[in-house]
């Protein structure tokens, strides 16, 4: 292999240095060194390491345009090696300085309020000291009081039960669930619920699923362009097990990124001969990093151009769930409102470009390995395979007699038959984890001109975008243009100086000291509460940049982080702190507007807060909140009392119709019940997801998504009240009510009904009216079932149209905009 | 422009320069105040429309551009020689890079003499009411990305259709369908399946609307277990009650306004929909048209139908797929050009022709867009013996109604057909033309996406412009 110092060198010494050396830099070029030859010079880098083809380099001289007419052209030999030598990424002794280009983040780029570190606020004082549970309330309240505003009444226990329970474990209260708090006369009941439910293995369901959005995952590798052909990667799911695990411990939110970054990196677990369960979940906890869709399992897909298209997407989702930046449009030039450069981008892509080696590739479904070790997994393919070799001869008798006639042959026959199975018995199996890891070190990265991997640009290393370094680190990088070697300073946020560049990019995002890490901290802290308050303080969660919006309550936001990297990156004590907040607990109704209120308000000085502020930034109010998908759908199997709540394992599978629905299949579950799971461990795909999801806007898995976009759409009627799943459960609604119902007089069961569904009784016109829709139902479907002639009918016939008449009422209930909404 | 520090999403759009304002903002409304059927009225356009509807016959598979629109006698000449340029394959089987003619012959249509394979006797039949675009091509050789790209501008996934642009920028005529239906072959899904209908980022109300031309034409329009009439309506008014109650509290919440609306209109639509689909009424004649007496052309001129009906009910745009038998990407052919043409020629001829035909009797055509076309073309070279590869460098489209001009070739190929050379006329290129003929700059049609002002073409990346030459 030709290297520059020996081979290279000497050819540009005899017939280019002249010009573009010391003495002279003609078009600002310098062919001194390899590192100054891929910074270039005046029209970009003369040559792009491992491709000769894109080379201004091989170009010119090719051409013969260099050295110029009266100089000797390089012979061909010559031309040719340097090619080789490019093409072998332009070996050098010299170490290898990546240049950065000029800085682009202004001063005024970074005041922009994400690119600030955390600043420490005081919680105000407030007038209303009767309302502050917690230091969150009183920067609320200080707000609201500037506006002659305060909190609405707080809910009533009856709603925040309910609110709880959806908000921390997506499923409603059970009606001896709602009685347990309501009972509770301690003052410290709502705490006492909150660390009950905190202690939920369905809390890690709930908030688990919230991070599977964040991070983008399905079950899936590919593009998931066709209904009926299903790529699922083996053992992805447990990728969702771990994140359920690992909210369900809460594990610190530094820890969770790492593992996810560069979980294959925290251990020797490739020479190790037990692999521990923490060494399994670090691995598991890579398939983070294939989110984004992956088609080349497909030879024909299996191209450069698609390669580079998975990097990408990688490094888009990975930026969008830790930075809440958009940076798509990087990938052809610089962002138009955002400090966010190409240069940033491709930087930062070149983060993962050793999982996804474009020039040593790893086909989608490959992406896969043992959970044993390897020396384990050795043994057990051994085993089998020398089961194997028992088994053959067996099987080439039976082939021998598969025409057999006589008794005696065919007696023989199953007994080899049985000399078969009995071996197949004794082989060993193992499962199958999602990995995302190096393979060979990475291959260069360089800038594409308008994305286009035809068109190699500068070389970049790896480091996090510009905006997320102090200016001092930049202006160091800088000066090493200057001369001196690169050293590897995973703080400063960039990476070059080899290493690992994945954990130097986990240890950076969690350093809770660095404006990066404190950025990507405020990043979940907002999202969290967006997930509690239905919007972020910052509205647009999945956009911090200069343009998404601004914090509602930036201190607050800044309060809220300090404490969260306090508590040790715990995501439990930061929604503990948020939902026992006053803020929280408030009513989500308007209040009241008659006369005797509106004096009181004016007696005390207030401002009515629809007319300051009617969209409720400043949270004089809850808001109410519509269920996503997942919570309608387990909403409904709780309350129908049919909500299988056994936890983890392979998905339920889907079966696309060919009517265009999407139902589960129920062929082959293990159980009667398993298709009454929750819905987070129903098959995640990108597309054709469970109809009846889909249409309660589940997303479509192309991106990561930081925030549902509820909509209000008609076929989301036409599902509640025609799709046979509402039926199913409203039906065995109607069964619960009749069983735990104390007689079975229609007022009874209306009340019992509204209590299972909705967590609390009708007051007396809601129940009349429901007696009186039960009462006129029975009576049709008596009449429509009455013989000619017949009179009356017997009682056990009558108690069976009262209860057909009381599905219809609960398939209403759970068509009512109170079942839908979080209150 | 001046975005620097915009205090919300909202003042940004008020307040920007890039003149989108109004028009993104009502979408943006639409997005977070999660209206419902309310936010497809009908918008103001950039300028004056031409047309107000679109259908989009979408032939998945690629037809081959030389065996169907672009006679090529070059090809015939050298067939069987190495072709001096290497082609682009795709698949394996093409790599002697041989020419090969076709295999199927081309004849003179209508009085502008246009020149079509002899298997299209009936799109040659209205050979003088369209525009064939001879030079067009897309970015990527596989079926799933051009088709994505072909239908939503881009061959990455995750961006809204054509069609929920349109309904976006168009809203609907009738408040009783939807403003974007599909009809796809009710026994599956042709490659890609709903990728090509997909609302993106946009609200799900833009996402297109399966209706079925058998059985239940819109899932759960009918209840999954029969209720009857008197049930139901006394059912509903309990729920309308309960929710108005329920809203008291929290009229706030626009959404929940909505919703009650929306069980009304579920109702509506049940009628609105069930009589859009009942063809009892068409006539015979209309009928033998569409193929409908035929057992091969009956289920693609069924929908070619129903589209029409659609457009006359209003509804804006609406995507035709062809049957999923003998294969789910039925212009796809690699094994032999001559028979799987024939086969998929029989069945999708009459009923495309017919369409044009029938909009243009019922004066419909000029205020209505219909576009055939495929995702790709085919390459020159003979792939297995008898078939060819995809070539995304080159194939042909056709366009008709609304403002297109009529009995007219646009563009050409190479001598072999393998590289549009001529006037050549990019995917965005096209969708910029349809906008446009709707009223729309496609470079002022704008959604607001993650911070970033959204359009179809993207025409920083894809150049796209108005393909004035095709315009009469």
């Amino acid at each position: 292999m030709p290297q520059f110092e020996r081979d290279i060198r000497p050819i540009l010494v005899a017939n280019c240095l002249g010009c573009h050396g010391e003495q002279k830099r003609e078009a600002g070029l310098d062919l001194r060194s390899v590192s100054a030859m891929l910074a270039g010079g005046e029209a970009g880098p003369v040559v792009v390491r491992g491709h000769p083809e894109f080379s201004e380099l091989v170009a010119v001289l090719e051409s013969g345009k260099m050295p110029p007419e009266d100089a000797t052209p390089l012979t061909e030999q010559q031309i040719a090696l340097i090619k080789e030598w490019i093409a072998a990424d332009a070996p050098a002794v010299e170490e290898i300085v990546i240049r950065y280009p000029p800085p682009k983040v202004t001063d005024e780029d970074r005041q922009h309020w994400a690119w600030q570190k955390l600043a420490k606020h005081e919680p105000p004082e407030v007038r209303q000291g009767e309302r502050v549970r917690n230091g969150l309330d009183r920067f609320v309240l200080a707000r609201l009081e500037k506006h002659r505003l305060t909190y609405s009444n707080e809910a009533t226990p009856e709603r925040l039960v309910r609110r709880l329970y959806f908000d921390l474990l997506g499923l409603p209260p059970s009606p001896s669930e709602v009685d347990e708090f309501l009972n509770d006369v301690s003052p410290r009941r709502v705490e006492k619920l909150v660390d009950r439910l905190l202690a939920s293995h369905h809390f890690g369901e709930r908030w688990g699923r919230y991070w599977l959005d964040v991070a983008g995952y399905v079950g899936v590798f590919g593009s998931d362009n066709d209904a009926a052909i299903i790529k699922q990667l083996p053992g992805k799911w447990r990728y969702r097990d771990y994140v359920i695990r690992s909210f369900n411990e809460d594990k610190p939110f530094d820890r969770f990124l790492t593992e996810q970054l560069a979980g294959d990196q925290l251990s020797d677990w490739r020479t190790q001969d037990v692999l521990s369960s923490e060494t399994l979940d670090s691995l598991t906890a890579t398939a983070f990093l294939l989110s984004a869709n992956d088609d080349t399992n497909a030879p024909e897909l299996n191209t450069v151009d698609t390669r580079h298209h998975v990097l990408q997407r990688t490094a888009e989702n990975v930026a969008n769930s830790l930075f809440a930046v958009t940076m798509q449009c990087c990938r052809c030039h610089d962002h138009k409102y955002e400090a966010v450069s190409q240069v940033d981008y491709y930087r930062f892509q070149s983060i993962f470009a050793d999982v996804f080696n474009v020039r040593d590739w790893v086909v989608s479904d490959k992406r896969i390995r043992p959970d044993i070790s390897d020396a384990a997994s050795a043994k057990v393919d051994q085993h089998n395979s020398q089961i194997d070799g028992q088994i053959k001869p067996l099987k080439e008798q039976v082939d021998q007699l598969k025409d057999a006639k006589s008794d005696v042959e065919k007696a023989v026959r199953a007994k080899l038959d049985q000399q078969i199975a009995e071996l197949n018995a004794q082989k060993k199996s193992y499962g199958t984890i999602p990995l995302a890891t190096d393979s060979k070190s990475p291959s260069t990265t360089h800038v594409l001109r308008r994305g286009d991997y035809l068109r190699p640009g500068l070389e970049v290393s790896p480091a996090l975008f510009e905006v997320f370094l102090p200016s001092e680190s930049v202006v160091a990088a800088e000066s090493r243009q200057a001369g001196g070697p690169a050293t590897s300073s995973g703080s400063s946020g960039i990476f070059d100086g080899g290493g690992n560049r994945r954990l130097a990019l986990a240890r950076a995002v969690t350093d809770s000291d660095s404006l990066a890490g404190q950025h990507v901290a405020r990043v979940f802290v907002n999202r969290i509460w967006q997930q509690l308050f239905g919007k972020g303080l910052v509205e647009t969660s999945e956009n911090l940049g200069v343009s998404g919006a601004k914090p509602s309550h930036p201190k607050l936001l800044d309060w809220l982080t300090l404490q969260f990297i306090e508590d040790g990156w715990r995501t439990k004590p930061l929604v503990r702190r948020m939902v026992l907040a006053s803020a929280y607990r408030q009513s989500a109704t308007l209040p009241a507007s008659d006369s005797e209120s509106e004096s009181r308000s004016k007696a005390a000085d207030r401002a009515s807060p629809q007319a300051v502020d009617p969209t409720n930034r400043l949270l004089w109010r809850m808001n109410l909140r519509q269920l996503d998908s997942e919570q309608l759908r387990d909403a409904m199997l709780a309350v129908s009392g049919q909500l299988d709540r056994t936890s983890g394992g392979p998905p339920i599978p889907l079966d696309p119709r060919p009517d265009g629905s999407v139902i589960i299949k129920t062929s082959d579950l293990p159980s009667g019940t398993t298709a009454n799971r929750r819905s987070v461990y129903i098959l995640a795909r990108r597309n054709y997801q469970l109809t009846f999801m889909r249409v309660f806007d589940q997303p479509i898995v192309a991106r990561n998504c930081a925030a549902r976009q509820p909509s209000a759409v008609v076929t989301q009627s036409l599902a509640l009240l025609h799709d046979s799943f509402v039926f199913e459960q409203a039906d065995a609604l109607a069964a619960r009510v009749v069983k735990e119902s104390r007689d079975q007089s229609s007022a009874t069961l209306v009340r019992t009904a509204w209590r299972t569904a909705l967590g609390r009784y009708p007051d007396d016109d809601e129940l009349k009216l429901c007696v009186e829709l039960l009462d006129r139902h029975t009576r049709r479907f008596a009449e429509q079932n009455a013989e000619p002639g017949q009179s009356d009918v017997d009682k056990h016939t009558k108690a069976q149209f009262q209860h057909k008449a009381l599905a219809r009422l609960c398939h209403m209930l759970l068509n009512t905009n109170e079942f839908l909404y979080v209150p | 422009m001046n975005i620097a520090q915009p205090v919300s999403r909202r003042e940004m759009l008020q307040t920007s320069a890039l003149g989108f304002g109004s028009l993104a903002l009502s979408a943006l409304e639409a997005e977070t105040a999660s209206a419902g059927a309310s936010a497809l009225q009908t918008r103001a356009s950039h300028f004056p429309a031409r047309v107000k509807s679109v259908v989009f016959l979408m032939q998945n598979g690629g037809p081959g551009q030389m065996d169907l629109f672009d006679p090529k006698p070059e090809l015939t000449k050298y067939s069987g020689k190495v072709h001096a340029e290497k082609v682009e394959m795709f698949q394996k089987g093409s790599e002697a890079n041989k020419l090969m003619a076709s295999p199927l012959k081309f004849r003179h249509y209508g009085a502008c003499g246009m020149e079509m394979a002899e298997i299209l006797p009936h799109l040659g039949s209205v050979a003088d009411d369209i525009c064939l675009i001879r030079s067009a091509w897309n970015y990527h050789n596989n079926h799933t990305e051009s088709l994505v790209s072909m239908n939503t501008g881009k061959i990455f996934q995750g961006r809204p259709a054509l069609g929920s642009w349109v309904s976006y920028a168009l809203g609907t005529e009738n408040q009783n369908l939807p403003a974007y239906i599909v009809l796809r072959d009710p026994d599956g899904y042709n490659t890609s399946g709903t990728l090509l209908w997909q609302n993106g980022f946009m609200p799900s109300l833009y996402r297109g609307t399966e209706v079925s031309t058998r059985g239940t034409p819109v899932l759960n329009l009918k209840p999954a277990r029969p209720v009857s009439a008197d049930v139901q309506r006394d059912d509903l008014d309990l729920l309308a009650r309960l929710n108005r109650r329920h809203q008291r509290a929290f009229s706030y919440e626009s959404s929940l306004e909505a919703r009650i609306q929306n069980y009304e209109l579920a109702a509506r639509m049940q009628l609105a929909a069930s009589d859009t689909l009942e063809i009892s009424n068409e006539t015979q004649a209309t009928r033998k048209m569409y193929g409908l007496d035929g057992k091969l052309t009956a289920g693609y001129g069924m929908r070619c139908l129903m589209a029409r009906r659609l457009i006359e009910s209003g509804v804006r745009f609406v995507q035709v797929f062809p049957p999923v038998k003998p294969a789910n990407q039925p212009w796809d052919s690699h094994n032999n050009v001559k028979t799987q043409n024939e086969q998929i020629c029989a069945r999708c001829d009459q009923g495309s022709a017919a369409l044009i035909r029938d909009l243009k009797q019922r004066g419909l055509l000029d205020s209505t867009l219909v576009i055939w076309t495929g995702e790709f073309g085919r390459l020159p070279v003979s792939q297995n013996g008898k078939g060819r590869d995809h070539n995304r460098n080159a194939f042909s489209l056709i366009v008709a109604g609304g403002g297109f001009k009529a009995g007219h070739i646009h563009g050409a190929t190479d001598e072999v057909g393998y590289r549009s050379v001529e006037d050549r006329v990019s995917v965005a290129d096209l969708h910029a033309t349809v906008l446009h003929q709707l009223g729309f700059d496609h470079d002022e049609l704008m959604y607001l996406h993650h911070g970033r002002p959204e359009t179809l073409t993207d025409s920083v990346v894809s150049e796209a412009r108005v393909v004035k030459g095709v315009l009469s």
